[in-house]
């Protein structure tokens, strides 16, 4: 099992009711631009933030809004492709 | 997407900051701006004033500074907090004004009375340094 871990230097800022990741630091040399996010994703965000697995963050999806395990799992494996895609969240084999 | 194309489009722009020239009240890399456009009309834009933070677009690229003096609502001079250069630049030039920034987590916004207080003071200081500056040199100069 990984551990999926955000990269130091993205930050996110709420700006005008919209969630903004933007990258500062070092990062920010490299990564120009910024993620926006809606409410889930945000919360998915400040999950793997926490350092929750992903079934720990599906479990949680389901148990606040009530919907099916195989929807939150879907939905979350999107999100968190997304992000590796991004180069935004790193994993770590947790060897 | 160009800047001006994110400013319409979201009707935000935000940026961490590059360069050393907005110290101390910007740090390079660590503080986040948000821009927003203007409203501009033949080139002339009654909302701009002094002390504002305005990002704007010259030949060198975007800079963020500061309006130390505007006339006819058309005529700007910016400088950076942390700077003694002037940039003499026209209302069409400019993209959008800053409405605040973060630090760490915390927003400031411009509309503050402690922010406009501290754009005083900043300017006022530069303005001296620069004058202090300027003398010192002539003085050596002279000798």
């Amino acid at each position: 099992m990984f551990v999926m871990r955000i990269k130091q230097g993205f930050e996110i800022k709420k700006v005008f009711e919209q969630y903004i990741v933007v990258a500062t630091g070092e990062l920010s040399k490299s990564f120009h631009g910024i993620i926006k996010l809606n409410r889930t994703g945000y919360e998915i965000w400040s999950m793997i933030d926490k350092g929750l697995s992903k079934e720990q963050i599906t479990r949680h999806l389901v148990d606040k809004y009530s919907i099916k395990f195989d929807k939150a799992s879907s939905d979350v494996e999107i999100i968190v492709q997304q992000m590796v895609e991004a180069n935004v969240i790193e994993k770590d084999n947790g060897d | 997407m160009e800047i001006r194309d994110l400013l319409s489009k979201d009707g935000y722009y935000i940026s961490p900051v590059v360069g050393r020239s907005m110290l101390p009240m910007l740090r390079p890399r660590r503080d986040v701006v948000v821009i927003q456009p203007i409203d501009t009309h033949n080139g002339i834009n009654s909302h701009l004033k002094r002390y504002d933070v305005i990002l704007f677009e010259t030949s060198k690229g975007y800079i963020l500074h500061r309006i130390i003096d505007i006339k006819d609502n058309i005529y700007i001079t910016t400088r950076g907090d942390n700077s003694h250069l002037v940039e003499k630049i026209t209302t069409n030039q400019v993209i959008g004004l800053m409405s605040g920034f973060f630090r760490k987590n915390t927003f400031v916004k411009t509309s503050t009375m402690f922010y406009r207080l501290y754009s005083r003071i900043i300017v006022s200081l530069n303005l001296i340094i620069t004058y202090k500056t300027k003398w010192c040199n002539h003085s050596h100069n002279s000798e």
